[in-house]
């Protein structure tokens, strides 16, 4: 079913069945989003369970401004980035970088099962800034174009390519740097 | 295979417990029975409640006015007045006059007109001028 056969179901009073048709095209797609940025597969669930509460509560008030499905993305996004912003308060009180408890989370993680570039590569990700780590992973990860970043973001899309390059760089500089040791 | 499972086959290093996702999706579903939408009740507020708040603006501002004015209007004093007597002198010194008695005097102004000279003048001023009498008569009889 497509975002506007959903929201023209929702519309005509069948909002549980629209809301099941979101859940099953999206779940999963918003469940890999969420785990690029927060990696635990616990912390993961957990958000998805906020991310649809707020989806459902919200979508009374979508006026089809954006497309449903950056509108999805964005309430994910804020939701994760808003977690992230927390867990570092969390880490400065235990002196710790929330890099570092990020990195700490994908070695202790059981549900990791990539190569050891792809460790690496997940852990630059964590050391990268909220900000670029949300456009490298949407641009990366979900292969999003920059004009649907900007949707969700609300930046523009030169700055959303400058953040792009800059992550990008970062994490060669750090695969580099980790693979010439 | 679609590109969102091509993506994931590539760059997806990280991995669920068996059956997740049909899990989560039964979990997610029951959010709309968990979480009801409640309706806020329409409220109509009658007119006189929606302008009372600018009512009491304009109430307000028009009592400061009159308050100001009241006050600033009662501060005058007579040393104001002389102020004020002092700087009419001032500017009217400013004024290029060939005649200041009719600024600063309220006196009409034909006072301060010389009066006309008589005949009789002229002539006692020609012959004390030294002008002789033949031509003080030519210039009477013209």
């Amino acid at each position: 079913m497509t975002d506007k056969e959903i929201l023209e179901l929702y519309r005509d009073g069948q909002q549980q069945r629209a809301f099941n048709e979101i859940v099953k095209n999206y779940s999963e797609r918003l469940y890999w989003h969420v785990r690029s940025l927060v990696c635990s597969h616990e912390d993961t669930d957990d958000l998805l369970q906020d991310i649809f509460v707020k989806v459902w509560t919200a979508l009374p008030s979508f006026r089809g401004e954006a497309q449903f499905y950056t509108w999805l993305y964005r309430i994910a996004t804020n939701v994760a980035l808003n977690f992230l912003g927390k867990q570092k308060v969390r880490s400065a009180l235990s002196f710790e970088s929330l890099a570092d408890s990020q990195v700490k989370k994908i070695e202790d993680d059981p549900w990791f099962n990539g190569d050891e570039l792809e460790l690496q590569l997940s852990k630059a990700i964590q050391k990268l800034p909220q900000k670029q780590k949300a456009v490298f992973c949407l641009r990366y990860y979900q292969e999003l174009s920059y004009e649907e970043i900007s949707e969700i973001m609300g930046s523009s899309v030169g700055a959303l390519k400058a953040s792009y390059h800059f992550a990008y760089e970062k994490i060669k500089k750090e695969l580099k740097d980790n693979f010439s040791e | 295979m679609s590109k969102v499972s091509v993506m994931k086959e590539i760059k997806n290093t990280f991995n669920v417990p068996e059956g997740y996702f049909d899990q989560l999706q039964k979990r997610l579903e029951a959010i709309p029975s968990e979480h009801p939408i409640v309706q806020a009740p329409v409220v109509t507020v009658p007119f006189w409640t929606r302008v009372r708040p600018y009512v009491a603006l304009a109430a307000c501002m028009l009592m400061a006015f009159a308050v100001g004015n009241f006050f600033l209007g009662r501060n005058h004093t007579p040393a104001d007045a002389e102020y004020a007597y002092q700087d009419y002198y001032y500017m009217a010194d400013l004024i290029p006059v060939t005649n200041p008695y009719a600024i600063y005097d309220d006196a009409p102004i034909e006072l301060y007109t010389p009066e006309s000279s008589s005949e009789d003048d002229v002539v006692e001023y020609l012959l004390s001028s030294g002008t002789s009498v033949d031509y003080i008569a030519y210039l009477l009889n013209q």
